[in-house]
């Protein structure tokens, strides 16, 4: 196993990782922690093949900028909906909403 | 070749900060870890010789990120950040996890070339590529984070009146 061949492992574990949290929490700030594990596995790989492959190319670096960007930007919003959320049904899960309005 | 020891050892740090992210009780620990982890994957970044994304990285997302979600941890009270434990998709959650992981082990070619070493673009280039190739995309970059920064205000104001 090489070095480019161990960066893509963990980035994959760090994915599985992501996608565990997001599947069985139910907290909404731990959701959004998840997020940011599946981004940052993605900026890995990202950062990875092309210092690897390509080292030469602008692009790769190019994109992960873009994705640290709309990162911030996700993490903004969720956090302004989850202090919405919490601010009318007093809890931080986010299956409280649809509770409520079953009942 | 083998794995460079100070990138296998940051890896280890890498996985043991997510586990510890996803597993820990309090969110507030969580986010802690969280602020570990993107603080080594931005030295990763550095060690592939990425200097300009790795110092991005510790900016934006370490300073930035985290200290957004401990902010909003503060505005929550403290029986309410501990995770209650009641995870009924866990098994679930464990099937799909380690299905994805096989999915994609399965679909990583094994012919991998290996080129280590340092950067190889001058950072003036990328400048110069963002701004003359990339224009549109930055500013629609720019437009995305004000409308975030509209929205969230929006979102997260105070509407009092409307719900009492």
């Amino acid at each position: 196993m090489n070095n480019l061949e161990f960066i893509i492992f963990i980035s994959t574990i760090l994915f599985a990782i992501g996608i565990y949290g997001l599947s069985t929490r139910k907290n909404a700030i731990r959701m959004l922690m998840a997020v940011e594990l599946i981004l940052n596995a993605a900026n890995l790989n990202f950062i990875a093949f092309v210092q690897y492959l390509h080292p030469t190319a602008i692009y790769g670096q190019l994109f992960v900028l873009f994705v640290i960007a709309l990162a911030a930007a996700e993490v903004g919003i969720g956090i302004a909906i989850f202090l919405s959320l919490f601010r009318i049904y007093a809890s931080p899960e986010v299956d409280i909403v649809s509770k409520i309005r079953e009942e | 070749m083998a794995v460079d020891p100070i990138l296998f050892a940051l890896a280890i740090i890498v996985i043991i900060s997510a586990i510890l992210t996803i597993e820990t009780k309090e969110l507030m620990h969580g986010a802690f870890f969280l602020g570990l982890l993107l603080v080594t994957l931005g030295e990763i970044y550095i060690l592939l010789g990425a200097e300009y994304v790795g110092v991005i990285q510790i900016l934006v997302y370490a300073g930035g990120v985290t200290v957004i979600m401990l902010f909003a941890l503060m505005f929550i009270p403290r029986k309410e950040a501990v995770e209650r434990g009641e995870t009924i998709y866990r098994a679930l959650g464990v099937v799909l996890t380690l299905g994805i992981i096989s999915l994609i082990l399965l679909g990583i070619g094994l012919t991998t070339k290996n080129i280590y070493g340092g950067s190889k673009i001058p950072y003036k280039d990328l400048a110069i590529t963002l701004i003359m190739q990339y224009e549109i995309s930055v500013l629609a970059i720019g437009l995305v984070l004000f409308a975030t920064i509209v929205a969230a205000a929006y979102i997260a104001g105070e509407r009092r009146k409307k719900y009492e």
